[in-house]
């Protein structure tokens, strides 16, 4: 067991940590050509963030501008994805849609992952009880439905993203904190830390110089993980008439605001859900492409391996 | 086996304790829908609001036990929201629904076979291509059915399902004047196809979401499996290929497949909801959906009891079946 | 006012999905399941397009009518409809917020009533009443003809008498919160001196007694048999009436299913009514969304529908060809922009160029595909009631023009860079009423801020209490001129109106028409009144009333399209499917 740990390391550091001969974009290239899908899933996530900052500038009409001379066009040049009812430029509100959706993940990211983190690996690194509580908790919450969850805050806080936020962000605490701990609880047991506390290094120190660094590239994968469940979420409460306001250009909403005039037009419904599904996708594979290149156990496994 | 069995089984009602206090809790002390709002409209005074909360016991103090930094500090009552409604659901009783005095456990009943039906579909569906195509992507890596069993999977978990079930209602009726059934629930054994045209759509889209984690998870256990010293020793005895996967691959595989099913399960549970709001299916998602619109709190703190009981029971049954599927499991 | 139906409505949608509100299906509230029944229109019950209206009236594609189909040869059948909104409860007298998609739903099946008045007509039918006088104007002696209840437990098919119909509209003048002016205001007693005789007597002149928003509305004038009409318990779950479609039963509010009353008013009445209702019973399927409903109805799981617009019963028309007949109606319901009585809104001139700045036609483009007709202070389905197209006041009512709002805006001392709340509820209609109006406003340099609210929140905490700087929404089908103008009148109580309006000349104009018995005086006084309306800038600007379109499988025959509610009362309905 101890020799196929040992070759794992040499693999994974293979991975990251290559010979600083070469130049850093040299191994970006050597990586995204050994992970084609891995590559254009980041891109996809680039263009999403892109469109998240600056979607509304960019697109070609006002996504909340009316036309009354503009109702129910199919795609043309002029509007590649068609106008809806009220004559909205629907490429426009595509691209301008991606905002919603990143301010929300980036929110549960800050409200919830980030602070999951801390906790996660204060939970694995500290053990005792607090990890105990941590750990029942973040079962109990994550063995249920998060629809059933968000439905009875909904309920009792009325409706609103404010209240999936909250709701969704103490999902992604949980499993940040899981995530990390089990990552924390591995890297405090290997020969790196073990030889710097032999040196009498500070346990923060410890935790900051060496562990912190080594678990990054988990947190990555975990990051790409809670946005592809963020946006779901945006999606389904947005179309279930319980995120966004009426008119705000947002995926979900758009897709069931033309869902009756989807049987007459289906383009309405189509490209707002196709955008939600390939950013979705993106992040899915993302994470893929990240675990892949980090885990070398399963590198074997997916005929990336060099 | 059998004292462990016991042991998760006495913390069942201690879950569930917590969650009827927890939901009890956050429906009744947080802001929003006030059923005296609700049902008295703009014009009810203050009086004719408190009498409409009285008729609905919400006047009463809401647990037994009120805590306060003043003396007496601690004040029981007798009389309790809380207790009750404990002491009534503690006889089968969960009270009525607000909007006509229908009994949530009537209405529940009424509703639960059309639910049941869906998950259990559902769940069969995600099981067995969850299953076979993660067999046939780890038995045949790197080839081109791995990739498309891959790409078919993360396409699973990408696109959400309420997009798939407004296409399911949307491209037919667009294509040929055909309509996914909406609306009613007939049983099986009244008319087997109105049925299976009501259920077998919608499910297969909930099993495809819900299987793709499972099939991940088959894959990479079967790999692991596959590449043990163990099947390398069967092979060698010249044991066919299959008869290796099946009997020892899957079998030693099946500790983290049957968590990944306890898994599927909870996202098929929760699709369900979603595919009978598209659908119009009169069961118990639905039901949870239509009352947190109404403030419905009897109907709601029924559901939320009844989700953690499904999930508990669920997870229990997950656990004790490792057991029965890898006796190297001990439990003690 | 009549909050208390308005609250009912939103109630009622918001506690479903909204997205099956995003179309117009839901759009007529509670009367919408009740519309589907009688296989017109879905979308709000309406009177006819055909008759000459405010102009521009479209032509119904084939409107059809029970006497257009011939001899019927086999009569029978049983109708499926969608039904879009469950109902909370049985129960027509509430809990008050609920009461009246219940009410009415079953008022025009399950209850009988005395008479009724078509809108189109405005004439009284009658009913049970087999005679019906007014000795006094303050006087109303209604003799009853010979029915029996349905035959369910506890009241067995006994006959009914006058003293159950004085229980139930005392049990509704005593239950229904304010909002019903006449059961509470004017109506003085009703007493029932032998059992086909009831009399009522008013506390003063109201001219509009007979019609449907008072005496005679398909919902608070149901006959409910003595037994059960105080018993909640049996109202939350049952409902018995002496209507022509008995209650055969429901899962919870959803899937009604109603079976011919084979007993149905046995008397020599002014109407041939032998062998009715045609229809063997009425089935509702439980289909929230309008597209899967739109999918069922192509599919022909229901018979009918109500489309959500033009272009969708067109296209739906092309795909399913002569298998299906399309009608449209004109509806009563229609969109307005409330504005508080409050700076800068005090000042007329502020109203006015507010006004101005609404382009009624384009807000129909967008809203509606342009089947609408602009609504003054009296929807157009009130043929009677319309001002001439020609009308000065009118056309100043429907003149859009940014320039001259900019003077006037200018003039008032306008402060442009004040922010104007406009809430509205998050049912798509009203969002998308809203949208337009904030864009129509920007073009005027009017800043608003869109305020979604939950509709339950919007109905009860902000429109019923006066706490908005201005809303827009979908007013209810209102059936007699008298209701949509009470929006403008001050009452008496704290609480003025919505808006906290009070104008002394309106107030007399609304008053002086409701108290004027003279019919052709009394159109002359609603035509007064509207132009004081338009005149002061009241502050509730009307938009336009929607055209509805439905359709129907063609085997679905003798259907009363057209004729707004009364259709809902529709006998002659028949499936031939031979």
């Amino acid at each position: 067991m101890a020799t196929i740990v040992g070759r794992q390391q040499v693999a994974q550091a293979e991975a990251y940590e290559l010979p600083s001969t070469r130049p850093w974009y040299r191994k970006a290239i050597t990586l995204a050509r050994d992970n084609p899908l891995g590559t254009l899933s980041l891109l996809v996530v680039v263009l999403f963030v892109v469109l998240g900052l600056f979607g509304g500038a960019i697109a070609p009409h006002d996504p909340t501008a009316l036309d009354a001379n503009a109702q129910f066009l199919g795609p043309s040049l002029a509007h590649p994805f068609g106008t809806d009812q009220l004559g909205h430029d629907m490429f426009s509100r595509v691209l301008a849609g991606a905002r919603i959706d990143l301010k929300f993940g980036v929110i549960v990211l800050f409200l919830g992952f980030f602070p999951g983190i801390i906790l996660g690996v204060l939970s694995g690194y500290s053990g005792r009880w607090i990890d105990y509580l941590i750990q029942r908790s973040s079962e109990a919450w994550g063995a249920f439905p998060q629809l059933f969850l968000l439905l009875t805050f909904i309920a009792a806080l009325g409706p609103g993203l404010r209240t999936a936020e909250a709701v969704i962000a103490v999902g992604a605490l949980f499993s940040g904190s899981r995530l990390l701990r089990a990552v924390a609880l591995i890297e405090r047991h290997k020969e790196y830390v073990m030889a710097a506390r032999s040196t009498g290094a500070s346990e923060f120190r410890l935790l900051w110089r060496h562990v912190v660094p080594n678990v990054m590239p988990y947190i990555l994968v975990g990051f790409s993980a809670i946005f592809a469940a963020a946006i779901a979420i945006e999606a389904t409460l947005s179309y279930l008439g319980l995120g966004v306001a009426p008119g705000t250009p947002s995926w979900g909403h758009d897709l069931s605001a033309n869902l009756n005039a989807g049987q007459q037009y289906p383009f309405l419904v189509i490209f707002p859900g196709i955008a939600i599904s390939v950013v979705i996708l993106a992040f899915n594979l993302l994470g893929d492409s990240l675990r892949d290149i980090l885990d070398p156990r399963l590198r074997g496994s997916t005929g990336r391996s060099r | 086996m059998l004292r462990y069995t016991l042991r998760r089984l006495s913390f069942l009602p201690i879950i569930l304790l917590a969650v009827s206090i927890l939901t009890f809790w956050a429906l009744r002390v947080l802001p929003t829908g006030d059923i005296a709002d609700v049902i008295g409209g703009s014009n009810a005074t203050a009086e004719q609001k408190q009498a409409i909360r009285a008729q609905y016991g919400l006047t009463q103090p809401i647990f037994p036990v009120t805590v306060s930094a003043e003396p007496p500090f601690i004040e029981f009552h007798k009389d309790s929201q809380y207790g009750t409604w404990l002491v009534d659901a503690l006889q089968g009783n969960f009270g009525k629904q607000y909007s006509n005095g229908v009994s949530v456990r009537d209405e529940f009943a009424r509703r639960f076979p059309a639910s049941f039906e869906l998950v259990i579909l559902s769940l069969v569906f995600s099981v067995v291509f969850g299953i076979t195509a993660g067999i046939l992507s780890a038995v045949y890596r790197n080839t081109w059915l791995d990739y498309g069993v891959r790409s078919f999977s993360v396409l699973g978990t990408s696109i959400p399902e309420f997009f798939l079930l407004t296409l399911l209602v949307i491209i037919p009726s667009y294509l040929w004047n055909y309509a996914q059934p909406s609306g009613g629930y007939v049983p099986v054994y009244e008319d087997p196809v109105r049925n299976i045209r009501l259920f077998l759509p919608p499910a297969l889209i909930l099993g495809l979401a819900g299987s793709s984690a499972l099939m991940r998870l088959v894959r990479t256990s079967m790999l692991e499996v596959l590449r043990s010293d163990y099947v390398r020793t069967a092979r060698a005895k010249g044991l066919r290929e299959w008869s290796v996967v099946m009997s020892h691959g899957l079998r030693n595989a099946s500790t983290p497949i049957l968590t990944a099913i306890g898994t599927a399960f909870i996202a098929v549970f929760g699709g369900s909801l979603i595919a009978e709001q598209i659908l119009s299916i009169q069961g118990v998602g639905l039901y949870f959906f239509t009352e947190t619109f109404s403030r419905d709190l009897p109907v709601i703190q029924f559901l939320a009891v009844y989700t953690a009981a499904v999930v508990v029971v669920v997870n229990l049954i997950v656990d004790l079946s490792y057991a029965w599927a890898d006796p190297r499991v001990q439990y003690n | 006012m009549a909050d208390n139906e308005l609250g009912l409505r939103y109630w009622l949608n918001d506690r479903i999905s909204r997205r099956r509100m995003l179309g117009g299906v839901a759009v007529g509230g509670a009367a919408v399941a009740a519309a589907g029944l009688v296989g017109c229109s879905g979308k709000t019950s309406n009177p006819t397009t055909s008759t000459p209206g405010a102009g521009g009236a479209p032509t119904p594609a084939h409107v059809l009518d029970g006497t257009q189909d011939g001899p019927p040869t086999h009569l029978g059948g049983i109708l499926r409809t969608q039904q879009a909104t469950p109902l909370p409860s049985m129960n027509p007298f509430g809990p008050s917020i609920l009461a009246l998609a219940q009410g009415l739903t079953l008022g025009f099946t399950v209850f009988d009533h005395m008479w009724y008045v078509p809108t189109d007509t405005g004439e009284v039918e009658l009913f049970l009443a087999t005679k019906l006088e007014q000795p006094d104007p303050l006087t109303v002696i209604a003799t009853i003809g010979d029915a029996t209840f349905h035959d369910k437990a506890p009241v067995n098919g006994r006959a009914v008498k006058a003293s159950d119909i004085v229980g139930s509209y005392k049990r509704f003048a005593q239950q229904l919160p304010i909002g019903f002016d006449w059961l509470h205001d004017i109506m003085q007693d009703i007493v029932a001196p032998d059992d086909h005789t009831v009399k009522i007597t008013q506390k003063r002149n109201w001219a509009w007694v007979m019609t449907s928003s008072n005496a005679g509305s398909p919902w608070s004038s149901s006959i409910i048999p003595a037994e059960v009409v105080d018993d909640d318990n049996f109202l939350a779950k049952d409902a018995i009436g002496s209507g022509q479609w008995v209650l055969q039963g429901h899962d919870n509010g959803t899937n009604i299913r109603w079976r011919k009353f084979q007993n149905f008013r046995q008397f020599a009445g002014t109407k041939a009514i032998k062998g009715q209702p045609y229809l063997d019973g009425i089935d509702t399927k439980a289909i929230a969304d309008g597209a899967p409903a739109l999918a069922a109805f192509k599919a022909n799981e229901i018979d009918a529908y109500g489309f959500q617009n033009k272009s969708e019963a067109d296209d739906t028309a092309r795909a399913l060809g002569d298998k299906i007949v399309v009608s449209s109606d004109l509806a009563r319901d229609f969109y307005c922009l409330m504005l508080k009585y409050e700076p800068p809104f005090t000042d007329e001139r502020v109203r006015h160029a507010f006004n101005l700045l609404i382009n009624r036609d384009e807000v129909i483009k967008l809203a509606e595909e342009g089947s609408a007709l602009k609504c003054p202070p009296v929807p157009p389905a009130q043929l009677k009631y319309q001002l001439p197209a020609n009308d000065p006041d009118l056309m100043e009512y429907y003149r859009y023009d940014v320039a001259d709002a900019k003077k006037l805006l200018d003039a008032a001392g306008f402060d442009y860079n004040q922010t104007h709340e406009l809430k509205h509820s998050v049912r798509p209609g009203d969002a998308l009423i809203s949208q337009i109006l904030q864009s129509q406003l920007q073009r005027g340099g009017v800043k608003t801020k869109l305020v979604p609210e939950d509709l339950v929140k919007w109905f009860s905490q902000s429109l019923g209490t006066g706490n908005f700087h201005m809303t827009a929404f979908d007013q209810l089908p209102y059936e007699d001129p008298d209701f949509p103008m009470r929006f403008f009148l001050a009452g008496s109580g704290t609480q003025k109106n919505f808006m906290g309006y009070d104008d002394a000349d309106v107030n007399a104009a609304i008053v002086a028409a409701a108290e004027e018995l003279d019919e052709q005086a009394r159109i002359q006084k609603v035509l007064t009144a509207q132009k004081t309306i338009i005149k002061k800038w009241a502050p509730m600007l009307n938009l336009y009333s929607p055209i509805n379109y439905g359709g129907r499988y063609s085997y679905v025959k003798g259907s009363i399209t057209g004729r707004g509610s009364y259709g809902l009362f529709n006998r002659t309905t028949w499936l031939d499917k031979s």
